[in-house]
């Protein structure tokens, strides 16, 4: 048994640490309070050392719990000590307390007095977290169950899954009743949709985070639905993957809009293009042909109207390939073409401006390149916004170099290469390039006219294609792009759906 | 020759401007010009004068250009006649036009990316001048 000189130090609250809320009181074999400690007179409420010393113990605790606090206090004067007694006790105010108590004997050295001290932790606000969390949970769901959206979570380590109600609900499943995995997932999925999904569980784990939209059909409606899914790996020390945590999305609603919007667009900028003629062509032969009376400054003014109207038309063109692209209506023709010639056929469309500018334009091609397979257009496409990025990008007298090869890195791949020593991108605006609609800050000061297409048409026909694009950039130095393209398409089927 | 070059072509297109511009163009370029604004029309006109060209618009009332060239390929004259599409529509992504590219001589271009000068020098390309 512990010495009672022991219990005094207890008690002394200038010695105390509270690293801990416990309270300490120290009662005689009866339950008679001895003494307290500060932490004690606050738990209860306030109570004065007056009001508490000399009273029983017992008193503090609710009726309904105290014969049974009363009884299992006896054990300590047999067994010399009792951990974690629940009960709930009250407070000065009225209010209750849910106690957790320990007790210890103490005994002095002729072993005639004894002591017993009681540790009483108050755990009521255990209590209301957990409520709290359930509070917290109800709300969540019911946020989950109005936007239609579900969250999951995978130990990768135990191989257990945790779905939301929502989550089974997308799926038409009947929540918590059968065990779910990724296995769920990819039988729920469009088949064309299946692949898909196992790239991104791969690419979750190895990059760490993943996006998709997928497709599953209603059982009941036999709608497709189109869902978007995200997660987050959280990995240990080693990279080890220990958990991935995601999102279910329902986002058929915004796939809807999104395509009526495209068809939109492509729908308006084929009606541009007949008045664009028109202006065109009159402004052509109004510059062209001898027309009496037409001052010099008057000829001047209309070849503005038409710079400004051609940039229209190639504002236009630009839209009218993002949205057959991006409706997947764009047809892939594959045929067997020269790299080489195409790319010098598209350069002569940019000889006028590159002669203008005084541009140093050096082409390099790989001896025996073999032929590339690949749809006409979309080969023409892609040299044209590279290089026309290069030539409108570059100031007057600097150089461009476009060199096509064997890509070492990549089988069977051609690697196109376009340098210039041009304005380059800034480094804050270098994740964006590929985003549709971008311009660099620098770019939008310098080149008028520019469509923030460009390179989001590359990305797209390279994603048609396989492929794929890179740069890097430097401002004011200049920028690569570069350009990895198979010897044959990949995915021959994914070409008419893109999306 | 009446001042012409000896070629005749003619010009099938609804909207006046671009019918306009376009055979204006033509005759300042000695062309001898024939102008309608309808398939219809267009169709009945080239059986009657065997023109060397037709220029071709795909959108028009009455017989759209299509269908226009599908009759015209079925005649014996039509059949070989040259022909230009001169079209808004973006043939790459209209396999309907694609298909009619692959009957006889036919070609396209794209209105608003051509000027008239390519157009004409398109003319002389096909008509071997």
């Amino acid at each position: 048994m512990p010495d009672l000189n022991d219990n005094i130090a207890l008690l002394d609250n200038s010695k105390r640490v509270i690293l801990f809320p416990e309270a300490i009181l120290i009662v005689d074999p009866f339950g008679n309070v001895i003494n307290v400690d500060q932490q004690a007179l606050k738990m209860f409420g306030g109570l004065t050392e007056q009001e508490i010393v000399g009273k029983s113990f017992f008193d503090l605790i609710v009726e309904q719990d105290k014969l049974y606090v009363e009884q299992t206090f006896q054990k300590i004067l047999v067994e010399g000590h009792i951990s974690d007694l629940q009960c709930n006790a009250t407070k000065k105010d009225g209010t209750y307390l849910r106690a957790s108590l320990s007790g210890t004997l103490f005994i002095d050295k002729l072993g005639t007095s004894k002591e017993i001290t009681v540790v009483v932790h108050d755990i009521t606000p255990h209590l209301s977290e957990l409520e709290q969390v359930k509070e917290t949970q109800r709300q969540l769901a019911e946020a989950q169950q109005i936007a239609r959206f579900g969250s999951w979570e995978w130990d990768i380590i135990t191989n257990k899954f945790h779905w939301t109600d929502e989550m089974y609900k997308l799926f038409s499943l009947e929540p918590q009743k059968i065990l779910v995995d990724n296995d769920t997932l990819i039988e729920k999925a469009q088949t064309e949709d299946k692949e898909k999904i196992k790239e991104f569980i791969a690419t979750s784990l190895g990059d760490g985070s993943g996006i998709l939209d997928f497709r599953i059909v209603n059982p009941e409606s036999k709608a497709t639905q189109w869902l978007h899914v995200t997660s987050k790996t959280f990995y240990d020390a080693a990279h080890k993957p220990l958990r991935m945590v995601g999102t279910v999305h329902d986002v058929t609603h915004e796939k809807e809009i999104d395509e009526v919007k495209t068809q939109f667009l492509s729908l308006a900028s084929h009606q541009m293009r007949g008045p664009l003629t028109t202006i065109n062509w009159n402004a052509e032969m109004l510059l062209q042909q001898q027309v009496e009376g037409l001052s010099e400054s008057q000829k001047k003014y209309i070849q503005e109207l038409y710079n400004a109207s051609k940039r229209i038309v190639l504002l236009t063109n630009d839209l009218l390939t993002v949205s057959e692209l991006e409706l997947g209506r764009m047809p892939f023709k594959p045929e067997k073409l020269s790299l080489s010639k195409i790319a010098k056929r598209v350069l002569e469309d940019y000889e006028r401006t590159i002669a203008e500018k005084k541009i140093n334009f050096k082409e390099t091609y790989a001896e025996q390149l073999p032929e590339i397979e690949t749809d006409l257009f979309l080969l023409k496409t892609i040299f044209h916004e590279l290089i026309a990025n290069a030539v409108n990008y570059t100031p007057p007298e600097g150089t461009i170099a476009m060199n096509i090869s064997i890509d070492p890195k990549r089988a069977n791949t051609f690697l196109i290469a376009i340098s210039d020593s041009g304005y380059g991108i800034p480094q804050a605006d270098q994740e964006k390039v590929f985003s549709k609609m971008f311009r660099a800050t620098n770019a939008k000061t310098k080149v008028m006219g520019g469509t923030g297409l460009g390179l989001y048409i590359v990305k797209l026909i390279l994603k048609v294609n396989g492929g794929e694009i890179w740069f890097s950039s430097e401002e004011n130095k200049g920028s690569t792009f570069y350009v990895a393209i198979p010897f044959v398409p990949k995915n021959m089927d994914s070409a008419i759906k893109l999306k | 020759m009446d001042g012409t070059n000896g070629k005749k072509i003619l010009v099938i297109e609804d909207e006046k401007p671009m019918l306009d511009a376009i055979s204006d163009t033509l005759k300042q370029n000695q062309f001898s010009v024939l102008t309608a604004d309808n398939g219809k029309d267009g169709f009945d006109l080239a059986l009657k004068e065997h023109p060397d060209l037709l220029l071709l618009d795909i959108f028009m009332p009455k017989m759209d250009g299509l269908t226009m060239l599908e009759t015209l390929r079925s005649d014996s004259w039509g059949n070989g006649v040259p022909v230009i599409i001169l079209t808004n529509l973006n043939p790459d992504a209209d396999q309907t036009i694609k298909s009619i590219l692959e009957h006889k001589p036919a070609f396209y271009l794209i209105k608003s990316n051509v000027t008239l000068e390519a157009i004409v020098s398109k003319i002389k390309e096909v008509l071997n001048m």
